[in-house]
């Protein structure tokens, strides 16, 4: 992600001290009733004080727009725009459903879709189709086709090419086959058959290499060519929609044969049989791995090894330091999520760790299992892999760490920045990091989101550009004390330990949370037609003193999930 | 091996054994020369995070080359330098108030963003416009080339083949070798047995996808329609393609690489040969993310800041930003030095050409859009007087992109966002 330097023109509600974030106050863009500011990298604004609780939620925050003081409508879902296999879920789906494991798309073309937080594809460009075509002439190759065979082609080979296309068909579509694409694929297994003059294994070699480029594989739409069902206003998705959705919401690949069997029997159909399913994924090792992407990809950590540090000033960081803070972080993830209390509070507090030996410098030097000096280090936030991806390549960067807080955990938008920002000065016109940035703060036309992000990125300045804890900044002492508005009061933080205490007890950063989880799931921003489900999975998430599976489990289940509104354009019944 | 479409055998056998799915699709006997005249090629080659008005433009009325463009040097008669280009189409007809970065899809699209999506324009870039035009008459092996050398930031491209459909640059450069320069010297059966099985592939595919998008939304059908477009195009490079018939030297087969100025120097390399060799006419580089390509810093030339930060602290640091601008422009000279080389008639490939470079905004400390640095270098077969410095103030850029088309011979009057006017004049009067 990249930092810009953005500056507000329109009038804030502030507070009264130069270092005060209002986190809270409609930051005027998106206007109330407007579709939302689709703002590069933002979920949308926070939710203000539209705190109509479910059950005991939260706000509603990361959803733009509405009036707060409207009940959301129950009956509501947000769109379900096409999206394609990103390139995770095309090495995943390949590996579950032929058995490949070399991870193909490893050496696709850099596939990204805008700004979104997470991994989203994007149009397929003639340069993608043919890296798609590479792709599945190369994986076709490696394959046993009688071992993907149904029957034996001596028993009859159009029957046994027909079978094939109903049974693998089903599971490369996700959905059965339609009569019309059994039809084109019979006409592709005969060209192949006849005018090409390959055999029957080769032939079924050409179809499979035909259908994992096809759209029913490409795009998670198991609609396929039939017209939606509606419920009122909204679309009612299908059990084999449901299914996808689920496993690529948790697994980031196609369903397996349960839900595959749970969608042929017609089950999926109401949030009872989706929340079962939805706990049994995340079971599943499978599920962890998506959990540990969803971090990385919110918070951003994979860009890490790519972050360049001044090798003067951090001759100790390589790229093979930035993987072991991935990994510490990685593992803390994993002990909280699957062997610790789950808790979100535990994620931006807790303090256990196992240091490998390459990481342990910047945490003091002790390797091994241990708990970290608490008064310097709380969850996530505090550890080497956040601050070293939000330092500046010289030293600590209070508006990345700002921004990134802002941002993505709480469901910020910032405004875009204006003409003429004067730049920051440099550590050797003198003074502390944040001396010079609160100079830089100070010009009326920089204030205006600056003063959204800084002060809660100063309270990260005991932390250097790697993480290391700091007493001292260019010489002179640091200061991380802060005031921070959230939740609609005031709060003197006096550093990041003080600061992850705040946000772990936030009603906008849990509702936030549970708002990125439904981004991830669903890889789209929130509408307004989203906010009785972000209500009713953040309910959820709240329920049980917030566990992360909770809120995984609230979102699977909620309206939104299941239902979807009818697209500009689309056929109708 | 300095004939046309005598490629090496040992570059085929590499081909064929790296993965026969590399395999290009060229037939020799397929080339078509275009008999005496030399082709006309445009080049776009875009940086991020603007310049340093100080060490970009001369002081004076005259082209001299301050700090920033050293490089270009030796091709100073040959170089038009223009000042005060405004993209002011982005605040013109978008939801966006202001910002330097993601600029990207407008700069050679002409238009704003979509209102709903923000950073996807409403029309063609000027390559895919030049490069449909020139398909009219002439099969190239790529009727346009989209290259890069960025991070897997959160950049958006240059070339855009309609609303919302872009063109993914290609970044690896053993593949873009492999497509343009390990070609079959003889039409191999197994050539031909891969061309039938990819066209009854494509055949089906293009079945699939008209069928697949019928019950869908407009957006979601034009993502389809994108797809099916894309289909389209492999296909036509299916049925042949091949360099015009112009001598050139094919490079050496270049390794996989994740090393930058490695890779920069293979790609203005590689793409200065694909145009000698008239594979192609029409190629857009973006250079970096137009978010300001974050991630990146420049050792080799001892600049341990991140690109963007170097920018954004402005004079503070112009001595960074300087020298990682005028290594940017070395990096281009490669592929000028390629052109320059060739020799066509009485001039040179570069002659024939027009290399463009543009940045996403004017400075990089403040963001601004209303001055885009451009720099034209050939003449583009002598349609533009250069060795000149032009000031503008407050002129769209759109015009600059009818007088690119203009040149290549694509005769409009107006191009991207209705309202601002003809071509630039001045360009091509001295």
């Amino acid at each position: 992600m990249t930092l810009r330097i953005a500056c507000s023109v329109v009038v804030l509600a502030l507070g009264v001290g130069g270092c005060t974030a209002d986190i809270t106050g409609q930051s005027g863009n998106p206007k109330p009733g407007d579709p939302g500011y689709v703002g590069p990298g933002n979920p949308g604004a926070p939710g203000g004080a539209g705190s109509a609780a479910v059950g005991g939620g939260g706000p509603v925050v990361g959803v733009p727009g509405g009036d707060p003081g409207t009940p959301a409508d129950p009956n509501a879902a947000g769109p379900m725009p096409l999206r394609r296999l990103t390139h995770r879920e095309y090495n995943n789906t390949v590996r579950d459903l032929l058995g490949v494991t070399s991870n193909p798309a490893d050496s696709f073309p850099l596939d990204v879709d805008g700004l979104f937080t997470f991994h989203r594809a994007g149009n397929v460009s003639t340069l993608d189709a043919s890296t798609l075509r590479d792709a599945a002439e190369a994986l076709v190759k490696t394959l046993d086709i009688g071992k993907l065979l149904p029957c034996m082609p001596s028993g009859g080979e159009d029957a046994c090419a027909a079978s094939f296309i109903t049974a693998f068909g089903a599971k490369a579509f996700r959905r059965p086959v339609s009569a019309e694409e059994s039809a084109r694929l019979t006409a592709l297994f005969k060209t192949g058959r006849t005018e090409l003059m390959l055999d029957f294994n080769e032939s079924i070699r050409l179809l499979i290499e035909a259908m994992v480029q096809s759209p029913e594989f490409l795009y998670r739409w198991e609609l396929g060519n039939n017209v939606a069902t509606l419920d009122g206003q909204v679309a009612k998705l299908t059990p084999y929609e449901v299914a996808s959705r689920l496993s690529y919401f948790f697994w980031r690949t196609m369903p397996d044969q349960a839900l595959f069997d749970a969608a042929a029997a017609g089950s999926l159909k109401d949030a009872a049989s989706v929340t079962e399913q939805a706990k049994r994924l995340l079971a599943d090792p499978k599920a962890q791995t998506t959990i540990a992407s969803f971090f990385d990809e919110w918070l951003g950590l994979e860009e890490l090894p790519e972050r360049p540090k001044d090798a003067k000033i951090y001759p100790e960081f390589n790229e093979g330091l930035a993987n072991a803070m991935l990994d510490e972080n990685r593992a803390f993830i994993q002990s909280v999520l699957f062997g610790g209390d789950q808790s979100f509070k535990t994620l931006l507090l807790g303090t256990a760790t196992d240091l490998s030996s390459t990481v342990a410098p910047i945490y003091g030097g002790q390797s091994g299992a241990m708990s970290l000096d608490a008064s310097q280090r709380a969850g996530l936030l505090t550890r080497a892999g956040f601050l070293t991806l939000t330092g500046s390549p010289t030293g600590s960067n209070p508006v990345k760490r700002g921004r990134k807080v802002y941002e993505r955990l709480l469901c910020g938008t910032l405004p875009p920045p204006p003409n003429n920002v004067p730049p920051t000065k440099p550590a050797s016109a003198g003074g502390t990091t944040r001396q010079r940035f609160e100079e830089h703060d100070q010009n009326p036309c920089a204030q205006g989101c600056h003063l959204l992000m800084d002060p809660i990125g100063y309270a990260f300045e005991h932390y250097d550009g790697i993480g290391k804890y700091r007493d001292m900044d260019n010489g002179l002492p640091v200061d991380s004390t802060t005031k921070v508005t959230l939740d609609g009061a005031s709060h003197d933080v006096k550093d990041a330990v003080a600061l992850s205490q705040v946000l772990a007890e936030s009603p906008t950063a849990q509702g936030c949370f549970t708002a990125q989880w439904a981004r991830f799931a669903m890889l789209r921003d929130l509408t307004e037609a989203d906010r009785y489900s972000i209500q009713t999975a953040n309910a959820a998430f709240n329920q049980n003193g917030l566990k992360v599976p909770d809120a995984l489990v609230g979102v699977a289940s909620s309206r939104s999930f299941l239902y979807r509104s009818l697209a500009e354009g689309e056929a109708r019944q | 091996m300095t004939q046309s479409n005598k490629f090496s055998r040992r570059a085929l056998l590499a081909g064929i054994g790296a993965s026969a799915a590399m395999l290009p699709l060229l037939h020799a006997e397929k080339a078509t020369g275009a008999a005496g005249a030399f082709p006309k090629r445009i080049v776009t080659v875009t940086w991020t995070n603007g310049v340093l008005a100080d060490t970009f433009y001369p002081k004076g009325a005259d082209l001299v080359f301050p700090a920033t463009l050293t490089p270009l040097e030796p091709y100073k008669a040959k170089t038009l330098l223009l000042q005060g280009l405004d993209q002011k189409v982005l605040l013109d007809f978008t939801n966006r108030e202001y910002d330097g970065h993601f600029t990207y899809p407008t700069l050679f699209t002409g238009t704003g963003e979509n209102k709903a999506e923000s950073r996807k324009p409403m029309g063609p870039s000027i390559d895919q416009v030049i490069a449909d035009n020139i398909a009219k008459t002439v099969k190239l092996t790529a009727p346009s080339l989209q290259l890069g050398v960025r991070s897997a930031g959160d950049g958006e491209p240059t070339s855009w083949k309609g609303p919302g459909q872009k063109n993914v640059p290609e970044t690896d450069p053993v593949r873009l070798f492999n497509r343009l320069f390990a070609s079959a010297a003889v039409p191999a059966p197994q050539v031909d047995a891969l061309l039938a099985r990819r066209k009854s592939i494509l055949d089906f595919l293009g079945k699939d996808l008209e069928a697949f998008g019928t019950k869908l939304g407009t957006e979601d059908k034009a993502k389809v329609q994108a797809h099916l477009q894309a289909i389209r195009d492999l296909e036509m490079q299916l049925s042949g393609g091949t360099g015009g018939g112009l001598s050139c030297t094919a490079p050496m087969q270049p390794a996989a690489t994740k090393d930058t100025p490695t890779l920069m120097k293979l790609m203005f390399e590689m793409a200065g040969i694909a145009l000698t060799c008239d594979h192609t006419r029409v190629i857009t580089i973006d250079l970096y993310d137009d978010g300001g390509g974050d991630g990146n810093n420049f050792p080799w030339l001892g600049i341990s800041d991140d690109y963007h930060t170097v920018a954004h602290a402005g004079g503070n640091m112009a001595e960074q930003k300087t020298k990682i601008d005028n290594w940017i422009f070395s990096q281009v000279a490669l592929m000028l030095a390629k052109l320059d080389g060739a020799k066509e008639g009485d001039g040179t490939a570069l002659d024939n050409t027009v290399v463009v470079t543009a940045n996403d905004m004017d400075d990089g400390a403040n963001h601004y859009i209303g001055k885009i640095p451009f720099v034209l270098i050939g003449s583009c077969g002598g349609y533009f007087k250069t060795g000149r410095f032009l000031k503008y103030s407050k002129v769209a850029h759109n015009r600059l992109l009818v007088s690119l088309l203009n040149a290549m011979d694509v005769m409009v009057d107006s191009f991207g966002a209705e309202g601002y006017g003809g071509a630039l004049t001045e360009l091509t009067t001295a």
